[in-house]
């Protein structure tokens, strides 16, 4: 079998791996990207597209920082893929909303937010009353019960499906090598890393391990227990309506082709990837409470993706324990975080420090030294 | 339940009256008597559409039946009274025609 | 009493289907049969029971469907007509029937969803006026014949044995039939059957192939040969039909165009089950994997009919009787003596065909080249996808069509890419210079067919709350 000897070997082309490669490259490095995927390792392409960053994670405040940060940087990334690329990525950053079904859920919502004002110091949004959403989003008639939203002018949205596949066409055009290859195994050999595929073995310097769920096997020579699960979500797809929703709705969201993606279930099934139309049906029964129009709109399919969750939801960006040389990129939020992977990653890929708001998200806080 | 020679119902198409076999599918009634030209206009570029398959596969022959809108057409059967409507190309409230991109706040 | 729950549920009310549960009645068995049309019959015995559809059928289709008909609904099957089935779990079944879903649970299910033409896209095929020859036949079989004239007349362009037929239902209508465009060869074929000793075997489907060709020929319609980058033309319908042969490029004012290349196999339900599937080199299609019985690689689930493997009508009523006497053995409610017993005459019938059909289906092989269309065909009508999106996806990398599908959106409409995925395939095997079945097939979701969200989130046997929209 052939073998072929690169600087910087990428484990997975999804989202993630394909943001570190495209903000890697232009560093000087011979880079390549190993990437096929499998089922149960596709959550690049079972996304939404939200780039979400309101009413989470109180509890870990530099991660909903890192979001924000993600946010910000967004805009520019996506005017760098489209020039690159002459591909066009459908976006908006104009905020996004989760509407609330009761006063009661309203008031909650809004000592949430005012707790996460307080621990951040800033926070762009707040609760907003049922006559501001209904001016916000004047296509949409509102359920009855909907008293009104939580709003933050960060969130977005994009269609994630062409944001990958300008990721993946800008790659080569920045030199970087991107190949579809199934990879058996991955280990440690003589200070670098080889990478067995279906076709030829890839020897690297470096090696990132942006697998996904994957990287529960990739890491192993590390790794005997990688502190990330696959967390099932299952959707229903509203056939194509006017386009209504240039504000997303968490929940019920109007994709840029018309179409509305209803889900928000999060489940520990292991690999199980099958719908239970019973569990779905709650999503679909919330959805007709806050937008009545859908109840009669079809259902044209549903599907299930496993997120890729680590146990505290935060990401992970790590060395791996024992190996300098060794990086591995974990994270739920493949698509908010991606600007923050391809602009503010990669100085830590290359041997420097993760930026200062990241510190805390290396292995070490699951108690392995790295 | 199935036609007969002569055995005819009326169903309304675009507002005129039309006689039509009875048993056969709005579908087959609307090409074959109220010679409709087209059934709806695509909600992504406005061109005008009609049934390719008649048999359920091709969801080309959509029409508002009874007021409902989207219904496969083919898969219903014509019944006395039932009111058909061909449809437009759905407008967005305040805007011309659809947008498939979003723009840029 | 609404009963949810039998020893079979038979899903297609065509040969196949209505076979299969009349078998499975035969052996005792309690049987649902849930079917999408009015009445029994498929599409071969559309309407069979009503006198306006027997005048487009021969006396021994008549005769055979009539019967068919007559003994399922004298049989005591709970037939469920107007029936959508759009999920299957497991055991359940979920349906629509006039605006309300409801589930049904059975140890076995035999699917029998039949065939669909082919479709091929070319230029212009979007255009009201243009359609599948198996639609026209129906329009025929139901007495709602388009307005035609001298000035619009009706074009035919394809190949195999169901133009045949529509070309003959044409004539007998009067229709204005201006040409039939023959993209393979098919009355040439027809004319060398006879020099081949299994379409011997096969004496009656010859002699009717014959007696239908010689119809054609003698109606003076003009037949030409090799037509190839067929166009239909118009304004808002299709006005004019462009085509090249190996004398050059010709134009034809036509008010209908009618376009027909063979049929496969509906593969949606076995698709989404994911039960194993074989890529039939010769006939260019996906067919699940059975065996003559129709068992499949999932033991409670067998298929019947031309939706395993198009072998025609006669052949789906034999291949119906089998599974329907399998599901019996399988659930212990007859031995296998038993079985072996009532299938013996059936299964000899249906090897008989079967080796005798094996050499239509190279006689009437799709010519590959029919999918050779420009850039601008529009490949998914759904979703407004073209043959150049495709073949740009392909040159990025892509080539495994559901990546295709994701990225250009191809197949992702209501239809589910029933209409685009053969031709997706064909389109991505052709830019990548991969086999087709390299390409992978692509990958159908439940529901099979759009339900609405209300139905769908309040089916009935799931607890489901009642639905709490204003």
């Amino acid at each position: 079998m052939a073998t072929h000897a690169q600087d910087i070997l990428i484990v997975g082309g999804g989202i993630t791996g394909a943001a570190l490669a495209y903000g890697l490259a232009g560093s000087g490095r011979r880079i390549t990207v190993l990437d096929r995927q499998t089922p149960t390792n596709r959550a690049s392409r079972t996304n939404v597209g939200l780039i979400w960053v309101q009413s989470k994670f109180l509890h870990l405040p530099d991660y909903a920082r890192w979001g924000f940060l993600s946010s910000r940087e967004y805009p520019a990334l996506v005017s760098e893929l489209e020039a690159l690329t002459g591909l066009r990525i459908p976006v908006q950053f104009r905020g996004g909303l989760i509407p609330v079904l009761s006063e009661a859920e309203y008031r909650q919502r809004g000592e949430y937010i005012d707790k996460l004002r307080e621990v951040l110091g800033e926070y762009r949004g707040g609760m907003i009353e049922r006559a501001e959403l209904d001016a916000l989003l004047p296509g949409i008639r509102f359920g009855r019960e909907v008293t009104g939203a939580a709003w933050c002018e960060e969130d977005g949205v994009i269609d994630p499906l062409a944001l990958l596949r300008a990721f993946r066409a800008a790659l080569p055009r920045k030199g970087v090598e991107l190949l579809d290859r199934d990879v058996l195994d991955v280990q440690p050999q003589d200070g670098g890393y080889r990478v067995v595929t279906d076709n030829g073995i890839y020897e690297g310097g470096t090696l990132i391990l942006a697998a996904g769920l994957a990287n529960r096997r990739f890491a192993r020579f590390a790794l005997p227990s990688l502190p990330v699960y696959p967390d099932l979500g299952q959707v229903l797809l509203v056939e194509r309506m006017p386009y209504v929703m240039p504000i997303p709705v968490l929940g019920a969201t109007q994709s840029f082709g018309g179409t509305v993606i209803l889900g928000f279930r999060h489940e520990n099934a292991g690999h199980r990837m099958t719908i239970e139309q019973k569990g779905v049906s709650g999503e679909g029964q919330w959805a007709m409470r806050v937008w009545p129009e859908l109840a009669g709109k079809r259902v044209i399919r549903a599907w299930t993706g496993l997120r890729v969750m680590p146990n505290d939801s935060m990401a992970i960006y790590s060395r791996l324990p024992g190996h300098a040389n060794a990086y591995l990129v974990n994270t739920h939020s493949a698509v908010t975080m991606a600007a923050a992977h391809a602009r503010l990653l990669p100085p830590f890929l290359l041997g420097g420090n993760l930026p200062e708001t990241a510190r805390g998200m290396t292995l070490q806080r699951f108690g392995f030294t790295c | 339940m199935s036609n007969t020679p002569g055995k005819t119902v009326h169903i309304i198409v675009n507002g005129t009256s039309v006689e039509v076999p009875e048993g056969v599918s709005v579908a087959a009634a609307v090409l074959g008597h109220s010679h409709e030209r087209h059934f709806y206009e695509h909600s992504l570029d406005g061109s005008k559409r009609a049934p390719w398959c008649l048999m359920g596969v091709c969801f080309e022959c959509m029409l508002e039946i009874d007021g409902r809108p989207n219904v496969q057409s083919c898969m219903v059967q014509v019944a006395e009274g039932m009111v058909v409507n061909t449809q437009k190309r759905p407008a967005v409230p305040g805007e011309n025609g659809l947008s498939d991109q979003g723009d840029r706040a | 009493m609404n009963i949810t729950n039998f020893d079979c549920i038979v899903i297609g009310a065509g040969p196949a289907g209505l076979a299969a549960a009349c078998a499975a009645r035969d052996c005792g068995l309690e049987v649902a049969l849930l079917d999408e049309q009015a009445a029994p019959g498929g599409q071969l015995f559309r309407n069979v029971e009503s006198p306006l559809a027997q005048r487009l059928l021969d006396e021994k289709d008549r005769r055979t469907g009539l019967d068919l008909v007559a003994r399922f609904r004298a049989g005591g099957t709970d037939y469920r007509p107007h029936s959508t089935v759009w999920a299957i779990d497991g055991t359940a079944v979920s349906y629509s029937r006039n605006g309300v879903s409801e589930r049904i649970t059975a140890s076995h299910i035999i699917l029998a969803p039949g065939g669909m033409e082919r479709p091929v896209p070319f230029p212009g095929w979007t255009l009201p006026g243009v359609m599948g020859a198996g639609g026209m036949d129906i329009l025929l079989r139901s007495d709602c014949l388009p307005r035609l004239s001298r000035q619009e007349p009706v074009v035919l362009c394809g190949n195999g044995p169901l133009l045949l037929l529509l070309a003959c239902h044409l004539l007998d209508a009067g229709a204005p039939v201006a040409a039939w465009l023959d993209t393979g060869d098919t009355l040439r074929r027809l004319a060398a059957l006879p020099h081949m000793p299994a379409a011997l075997g096969d004496r009656a489907y010859l002699a009717k192939g014959l007696r239908m060709a010689r119809r054609v020929l003698s109606s003076g319609m003009p037949i030409i040969r090799n037509v190839r980058s067929l166009r239909a033309e118009g304004d808002g319908h299709v006005e004019q039909v462009r085509y090249t042969t190996s004398k050059g490029e010709y134009r034809l004012p036509a008010g209908m165009l009618l376009r027909h290349e063979g049929i496969i196999p509906r593969t949606h339900i076995p698709n989404a089950l994911g039960l194993a599937m074989t890529w039939d080199e010769v006939q260019r299609c996906w067919h699940p994997t059975t065996d003559i019985r129709g068992r499949t690689s999932c033991e409670h689930i067998s298929i019947a009919g031309d939706s395993a493997y198009v072998h025609g009508g006669d052949a789906s009523l034999l291949k119906g009787t089998l599974a329907g006497i399998d599901a019996a053995r399988r659930l212990h409610v007859i031995s296998e003596a038993e079985a072996d017993h009532r299938s013996a005459g059936t299964l000899r019938e249906l090897r008989r065909l079967e080796w005798a059909r094996g050499f239509l289906r190279h006689i009437f092989a799709p010519h590959p080249d029919i999918f050779a269309v420009p850039d601008e065909t529009i490949i998914c009508r759904c979703e407004n996808v073209s043959a150049g999106d495709i073949r740009a996806a392909v040159r990025e990398g892509f080539t495994n069509v559901n990546e295709i599908k994701r990225f250009t959106r191809c197949g992702m409409g209501p239809c589910q890419g029933r209409m685009c995925g053969p031709a997706l395939a064909e389109l991505a095997a052709q830019a990548s210079g991969l086999p087709p079945r390299q390409v992978d097939m692509l990958h159908v979701r439940m529901p099979f067919r759009p339900v609405p969200l209300n139905e769908y989130c309040t089916l009935n046997g799931l607890g489901y709350e009642e639905n709490h929209t204003a």
